[in-house]
């Protein structure tokens, strides 16, 4: 090895030991971040589990008793079956409205623009003014929407949409009024990407739209539906706020999701370890969903590692 | 013949679509603004005025003057920047050096923030409130911007974390052989040409704060400090419910969005494919 070779390669190391430690330097606050109000949150809420009491003074460590006052608690079954329920009806749902929608935008037609615009609007709007409009859109004395339904002879009485019978359903579908528009998105962008050409050459070939949807459209847009429905049955399982904002988990605990039941528990019974313990069951399960979704997927191949 | 009729048919219902999806997703925030613009009297009125007779500035008079509104206002709009300052500055610099430096384990560190797309809001929201509570951050703008940032970073961090790699290294080469340091052709050379990355990441940041109320309901007791979302839901809790306030509270808590989605909607978009949102 010649000299000068040598000296290229010292300079190399040296140049890269620095740059590595800048390197650091760059990610230090988000990986401290990560671990000060995510992954120290979480292991707490794991410790809290263990105990009883509110206040870190107070604490007082109850081995698995909370787990066992869950296991022996029929609410919490019950929250279980509901949140399971609600995040497979809501992602369903989603899925079709939301695949049916992308496919109608795709094509072309006069103000398509603004078309897009006003639907993909919901998505970006907090979902507290949401809630708000659809109660009082769906008011049971006041509503717009059962003095239509009276006025065109379709119910007899009013309904109330946040009875029981009707306030799952409810729930559900004011959620998706929001959330399938997540699906249009990502749907949408994909759709675009096909060759129109696929769908001339299949038109050619006689084969009718439905044919055309299984043989064009379906397979490519089957990547980024796994991703929609493991992403949103994920986020629908954590949801909180639209079924609090709309029903508080009632009537008679029809909408009372594990997540519901949680915050019922930890702020208005006052057992933070208890609350915690129920979270704890729901990020399992999430755990669950999550090594699927990561030996299938394989999200992190998007970026370069 | 026979394919022009086919023809007017499908036209027929492609504007019967259009009328649809307009009606279902439009109609709704035409709804929230008219019965905001009613007099109070007008809008518990039956049958309701679909079009209404007399408009009225009233109700948000009675908002600004009668209520809390404008110092909930004013949070949010406090919690807002500063979520969006922490977490566009945080996931900016991790996004270059993600990006430009040979970490180690950095497909460990991609997944783990992918792992914080899954955590139940609760499952932090409880521990927050008991660690909160022995720091004093409770009803604090702090003790939100952490919350907010805590679920806002691991978004932006991934956006911009791709934004940077459509920037070419070469830029930033042809500026090192003139002197620059690396931290200076970071600042001026690689951040502008991920710019729209940082405008996402901007309006998600803010997204997630203005229209947060998980947090804010749990971390916040103090009627001073409560945030706008909160603020109106209390309007739905008593005896009375003051539809006109809420309606009125609400028309301005998706104002900012809406300006959002018109002016800005091509990085919302492009940000959007990247890292998804809830």
């Amino acid at each position: 090895m010649n000299l000068h070779s040598r000296l290229k390669d010292h300079v190399a190391a040296v140049r890269h030991r620095p740059e590595r430690l800048q390197g650091y330097l760059y990610i230090a606050p988000a990986i401290l971040v990560f671990f000060g109000v995510s992954l120290f949150p979480i292991l707490f809420g794991i410790y809290l589990s263990f105990h009883a009491g509110y206040g870190i003074s107070g604490l007082e460590f109850v081995g698995s008793s909370n787990y066992q006052l869950l296991a022996s608690d029929q609410t919490f079954w019950n929250s279980m079956e509901r949140g399971v329920l609600y995040a497979m009806y809501s992602v369903l749902t989603q899925v079709v409205v939301g695949v049916a929608i992308a496919l109608f935008l795709n094509q072309s037609f006069k103000f398509s623009n603004v078309v897009r615009s006003i639907v993909l609007l919901p998505y970006l709007i907090p979902t507290v003014a949401i809630a708000m409009i659809f109660r009082w859109l769906f008011h049971n004395r006041l509503g717009l929407v059962n003095y239509l339904l009276l006025e065109s002879g379709l119910v007899a009485d009013p309904v109330n949409f946040f009875s029981v019978g009707h306030a799952l359903h409810s729930v559900v579908w004011i959620g998706n009024w929001k959330f399938s528009i997540f699906v249009v998105l990502i749907v949408l962008a994909r759709l675009q990407s096909i060759d129109p050409e696929m769908y001339e050459l299949a038109k050619i070939n006689g084969a009718n739209p439905l044919r055309r949807f299984l043989d064009v459209t379906y397979p490519n847009i089957k990547g980024v539906l796994f991703l929609v429905v493991l992403l949103r049955s994920i986020w629908q399982f954590n949801k909180f706020d639209m079924i609090w904002l709309l029903t508080s988990g009632g009537p008679f605990n029809e909408t009372l999701t594990m997540v519901v039941y949680a915050y019922q528990i930890a702020f208005q019974q006052f057992r933070g370890g208890l609350g915690a313990s129920l979270t704890v069951v729901m990020f399992l399960m999430l755990l669950a969903t999550g090594i699927v979704y990561f030996t299938q997927f394989k999200p992190y191949e998007e970026v370069e590692t | 013949m026979d394919a022009h009729v086919k023809n007017l048919g499908l036209g027929a219902a492609k504007y019967a679509g259009v009328v649809l999806l307009l009606v279902v997703f439009g109609f709704p925030f035409y709804w929230m603004f008219v019965s905001g613009i009613k007099p109070s009297a007008d809008i518990v009125q039956y049958p309701p005025q679909i079009i209404p007779s007399t408009v009225t500035l009233a109700n948000y008079e009675r908002l600004f003057e009668d209520t809390k509104y404008l110092l909930w206002l004013r949070n949010s709009l406090i919690v807002s920047i500063g979520n969006v300052v922490l977490s566009v500055v945080i996931s900016t610099l991790a996004g270059y050096g993600l990006t430009r430096y040979a970490i180690p384990y950095k497909k460990y560190i991609a997944m783990s923030f992918i792992f914080a797309y899954m955590f139940p809001p609760l499952m932090l929201g409880i521990p927050y409130y008991v660690v909160f509570d022995g720091l004093g951050l409770l009803n604090s703008y702090l003790g939100l911007v952490i919350a907010h940032a805590a679920v806002t970073i691991p978004f932006t961090t991934w956006l911009m974390w791709q934004f940077f790699q459509t920037v070419p290294i070469s830029w930033e080469e042809s500026a090192w052989v003139f002197g620059a340091s690396r931290f200076k052709s970071m600042i001026e050379i690689a951040t502008p040409g991920a710019l729209p990355g940082i405008i996402a990441s901007a309006i998600f940041a803010f997204g997630i704060s203005w229209g947060d109320y998980t947090f804010a309901l749990i971390l916040v007791d103090d009627p001073n400090m409560t945030l706008l979302t909160v603020g109106i839901d209390i309007y739905t809790q008593g005896a009375q419910v003051y539809w006109d306030l809420i309606m009125t509270g609400a028309t301005l808590l998706v104002l900012p969005p809406l300006i959002l989605v018109f002016t800005l909607n091509r990085y919302i978009l492009a940000g959007f494919s990247i890292s998804g949102f809830d």
